[in-house]
């Protein structure tokens, strides 16, 4: 599939910058979180069937992101940032696995992560009907993942 | 509900036209509640601009592109990391696939070893020569070993179709890097063609120009089936290895 990248990027680019600044709060690594998007994307683009793909580049700068900050540890500034940083912890400790998991259901065939789903919905501020359309999901699956993790959250919290 | 902000995420599709129709309406609905909806739209717009300034689009997806390379070698070292928990064992690899070519492999003279490794989601694995593989697939190719200074590398497709791989583009062959693994800049993908894909690697001590392997693999590929096996025809002062990978359906 011939895809022009730079009209891709004029597109969707700042949309991505957006999304990720938000998410990680810094602008260098937001940049470098970006490109990585658009990378993941084009990757599968032989798979990528979404004639909307601005819902998928969303999709995957959420989930890429909530990696970085896992992986970044940094001490949170505001409630928003402590929120990420709680879904970012407590989601699935298989975090390769989870974010395989969104890969595949970019590309149609599995589920979401459920630290993109609990972004979309306490961070975001969707519905959970709003969100169960965004990831292809049932309400009442939405719910299901938001439980696992709150419980999951909670076994942290005892924990430390 | 009703008072609620539209989320930024939402905001983002509508502002592009990709939400579905009654979300759309819905968003726009609420927008219009909103005290200073409507100047978020135009907001977002100046935002664009702003950020395509700061990001020139050409620069981005130069980066991106360069990116899109380097992920497949990525990859490859991840998997090259498990393959070897010893340095040794990557080796052994490495000096099976030179030693001991498989039956379809052609292998005259020369020292250096093709070698092809294939990218499927997130796992890379080495290809052994006569593997099969499927349009799609992604394969990145690699030298090693190389004891001459100069070298191409050339594709014949079952369609018969020439590939010049190595250097990217006609002219003098590749000054190659001697006795160390070097991965092609770019990775590959199969394409439809059917039967076999089947790569050489053309080395000499002099300098030469592309256009000789390349003629060579021209003149096989005309000979339909024995592109598949027969070395190319090429001066003495040249070696040669090849290696096949056997096309599967798609």
């Amino acid at each position: 599939m011939g895809l022009d990248i730079e009209q891709f990027y004029r597109r969707y680019g700042p949309m991505v910058l957006r999304r990720c600044e938000r998410l990680l709060r810094d602008p260098e690594k937001a940049a470098d979180a970006m490109h990585d998007v658009f990378v993941e994307i084009l990757r599968r683009k032989e798979t990528l069937t979404d004639s909307a793909p601005s819902s998928l580049l969303l999709l995957t700068a959420t989930n890429l992101c909530l990696n970085r900050l896992r992986s970044a540890r940094r001490k949170p500034e505001n409630r928003d940032e402590e929120l990420l940083m709680e879904i970012a912890s407590a989601e699935d400790p298989a975090a390769p696995a989870a974010a395989r998991s969104l890969l595949a259901h970019l590309f149609r065939s599995q589920k979401a992560s459920t630290g993109t789903i609990a972004v979309l919905h306490l961070v975001d501020g969707l519905t959970l009907e709003e969100v169960a359309a965004e990831v292809g999901m049932s309400v009442s699956g939405v719910r299901k993942r938001l439980r696992l993790l709150k419980a999951r959250a909670a076994e942290l919290e005892d924990v430390a | 509900m009703t008072d609620r902000r539209l989320p930024d995420y939402l905001l983002e599709r509508l502002a592009l036209g990709e939400l579905p129709e009654e979300a759309a309406r819905a968003a726009q609905e609420q927008l219009a509640r909103e005290p200073g909806g409507a100047q978020r739209l135009d907001d977002l717009r100046d935002s664009d601009a702003e950020l395509l300034a700061r990001h020139p689009p050409q620069a981005a997806a130069a980066e991106i592109a360069r990116r899109q390379r380097a992920v497949v070698v990525r990859l490859r070292r991840r998997r090259t990391a498990w393959l070897t928990a010893s340095a040794g064992v990557f080796a052994a690899v490495v000096l099976a696939v030179v030693l001991r070519p498989a039956p379809e492999q052609t292998w005259i003279k020369g020292d250096a070893a093709l070698l092809v490794y294939r990218s499927r989601g997130a796992q890379v694995e080495q290809l052994q020569n006569g593997a099969t593989a499927r349009p799609g697939d992604t394969v990145q190719l690699a030298y090693a070993r190389a004891r001459q200074a100069y070298g191409t590398i050339v594709s014949v497709d079952g369609a018969g179709k020439v590939t010049l791989h190595l250097p990217e583009h006609d002219g003098e062959a590749a000054r190659l890097v001697r006795d160390t693994r070097t991965e092609l800049p770019h990775a590959y993908e199969l394409d439809a063609a059917p039967e076999f894909e089947r790569f050489f690697l053309i080395t000499s001590d002099s300098p030469f120009r592309a256009s000789i392997a390349l003629d060579a693999a021209r003149k096989l590929a005309a000979r339909g089936n024995a592109a598949r096996t027969e070395p190319l025809a090429l001066p003495k002062d040249f070696e040669q290895s090849s290696f096949v990978l056997v096309k599967a359906s798609p």
